[in-house]
């Protein structure tokens, strides 16, 4: 088919190629209306590429990096254009964002373009910054959103482990409030186990009694020693009792008297009965001031009151030792009876305090997850970044808007439709195409053409 | 080829089966061709018999400024007959331009008078009922259909096939 047959069908055809061509100037005026961009603003994106010769010691991040064939994916995504629509106010919609943004990637480079169709200059620079700022930021989120995820859960495993400590905590004291000498036994901050505290009450009653001995051997001496003081302390009391010191001088000189009277002298001398009376009047009179002076006291003597002192002294610390054997036999007792029944005890205390070994090691294990995870996190959102390299500024006048190529290709489309259906259509319809066609009508052969 | 399976004085009639296909046209050039070849040739049309609506257009005026034709408007099939008669007489061909036969009866009339029918076909138009039916038509009422000429688009346009046409005696030299 040539040019002129061509030609020839869409001649034929006029009307069909007409309605066509009628519909396609329609519909590319339709389009024309609804979208309208004038203004175009460029902004640039670089993206940074990952350095593998990282000597700073700080944790790499395992996320591959983001290509650049990838960055025209992420100025589609809903995301960004979401986001493109609310730092517009709202002015457009996601969809409609969708067909005013172009970028483009040169070969070999990490940079890319973003066009952006405004209605207005304004509308055209904010755009284009927005998907710029947008893509950016959607990368940094694209980036460290694993991270924040396992950083999410590592946190809720702490507080969950956090709370485990706390109840173990609380079982513990309970225990210890309830089992104090198991709580020695294990976690008091003596160190002291019940048994220990035994063999140190043993040792503490032993020594005490040693010295309840020496304090009742020291008591013993000081009571004799009061005793030998105390005749001295009578007769230092008597003698300094004048009434006692006569009749005692009397006494002597009586008896005296009596005794040379009944050596010199028979039983019948007159007045030896009654010297012998005098003297026995006098003794008895003597042993009653003795029982006076002795049943007196004392202590005013300094001798005696000093023995008197000293005894007491050593009755006290006797007396002391005794009272604090008996305080240690009860302790010692209590000790021995609270070992006997706290064997229970010191088991359960003593798997409660391993189960929050246990607890306190996973959760040190989850808090050095959880710094190495931020770490990873920091590393993701600085390492192989995409930047703005470039903000719009101005927009300028675009020659090539979406209506002038929406219209420019519906009428080519209109066109190619219209002449491929005139070409259909003419190939459908039954003409005078060559003589034998003619002959074949008409019944009668073809005399001649005239051109 | 045609001028030698003609008896002298012959009659033919150019028609159709469809406006614009270019009988006219063909007349002229047959009566050019005949004129060349030392044939005396008249050429009377038949457009305007029909009257109404299918009349003129496909003949133009300039057919009657060219000496040997006859815009001719018969008021009756005699009248007619009478016409071609007189025509015989005085030329070797008469050339009758006749509307298309499914159109107007007087075509296939003056085919029965003549010795042979030419069709024009335009080359490129659309196949009708009206094909079928001339050719019908024609041999219904015992016409002889000598032939059809194929006539490209451009040929079938009357004025500039008319502008051509040259030389011919006025009409009252030929009808005398």
């Amino acid at each position: 088919m040539n040019a002129k047959s061509v030609y020839e069908a869409v001649a034929h055809q006029r009307w069909a190629v007409g309605i066509v061509l009628g519909i396609g100037i329609a519909v590319a005026f339709m389009l024309a209306v609804r979208t309208a961009p004038a203004y175009t603003a460029s902004s640039s994106v670089l993206m940074v590429p990952a350095t593998s010769n990282d000597n700073s010691g700080n944790p790499v991040s395992t996320t591959r990096p983001l290509l650049s064939d990838d960055l025209p994916l992420l100025v589609q995504t809903t995301a960004v254009l979401q986001r493109v629509s609310q730092d517009l106010g709202g002015s457009l919609q996601p969809d409609a964002l969708y067909h005013r943004i172009r970028t483009q990637v040169y070969q070999n480079s990490n940079v890319m373009t973003i066009r952006f169709f405004g209605i207005t200059p304004k509308q055209a620079v904010s755009g284009a910054n927005a998907v710029a700022d947008e893509v950016v930021g959607q990368y940094r989120t694209i980036a460290t959103s694993r991270y924040d995820t396992l950083a999410a859960d590592i946190k809720r495993q702490l507080e969950r482990r956090q709370g485990d400590l706390r109840q173990l905590d609380a079982d513990l004291q309970r225990a210890t409030v309830t089992y104090p000498y198991a709580q020695d036994a294990y976690g008091s901050a003596e160190g002291v186990s019940v048994s220990t505290r035994l063999g140190q009450l043993q040792g503490e009653h032993d020594e005490l009694v040693a010295k309840l001995s020496g304090d009742t051997a020291q008591a013993s001496v000081t009571s004799n020693r009061k005793s030998e003081a105390l005749p001295l302390a009578r007769a230092q009391a008597a003698n300094g009792d004048p009434v006692y010191r006569n009749l005692r001088e009397r006494y002597g000189r009586d008896a005296a008297d009596l005794r040379r009277d009944q050596t010199e002298f028979s039983s019948n001398y007159p007045g030896l009965a009654e010297l012998q009376d005098i003297v026995g009047r006098e003794r008895a009179g003597l042993e009653a001031d003795e029982r006076n002076v002795a049943g007196r006291s004392f202590t005013a003597t300094q001798p005696y009151a000093d023995a008197l002192a000293e005894e007491n002294r050593a009755l006290s610390l006797v007396a002391n030792d005794r009272a604090k054997l008996a305080r240690l036999d009860q302790t010692i007792a209590l000790a021995k009876e609270q070992l006997s029944g706290s064997s229970s005890a010191r088991t359960m205390i003593s798997a409660l305090r391993r189960e929050r070994q246990s607890a306190e090691a996973a959760y040190q294990l989850l808090s050095t997850r959880l710094i190495t995870t931020l770490a990873d996190r920091a590393a993701a959102a600085s390492t192989g970044s995409v930047m703005v390299f470039d903000h719009a500024t101005y927009a300028a006048p675009s020659p090539y808007t979406r209506p002038v190529l929406v219209t420019t290709a519906v009428m080519i489309v209109a066109a190619w439709m219209a002449i491929t259906l005139a070409i259909v259509l003419e190939g459908l319809a039954r003409r005078f195409r060559t003589a034998v066609i003619i002959e074949r009508v008409y019944g009668a052969p073809v005399l001649g053409v005239v051109r | 080829m045609l001028d030698a399976r003609l008896p002298a004085p012959a009659v033919l009639v150019v028609s159709a089966a469809c406006d614009r296909d270019g009988p006219p046209t063909l007349a002229c050039g047959l009566a050019r061709a005949f004129a060349e070849a030392g044939r005396r040739t008249v050429i009377i049309s038949l457009y305007d018999l029909a009257g109404g609506e299918s009349s003129s257009p496909a003949v133009p005026d300039e057919l009657a400024t060219w000496g040997g034709a006859v815009h001719y408007a018969p008021r009756g099939l005699r009248e007619m007959s009478d016409v071609v008669s007189d025509l015989q007489s005085t030329h070797d061909v008469v050339l009758a331009v006749a509307p298309p036969v499914p159109k107007d009866p007087i075509s296939l009339q003056i085919s029965r008078l003549a010795h042979g029918v030419l069709l024009a076909v335009r080359l490129g138009r659309k196949i009708t009922t009206d094909d079928e039916t001339t050719v019908t038509q024609l041999q219904r009422v015992g016409a002889t259909l000598l032939g059809v000429v194929a006539m490209h688009h451009e040929a079938a346009d009357l004025k500039r096939r008319y502008n051509v046409a040259v030389g011919a005696p006025p009409l009252e030299a030929a009808l005398n």
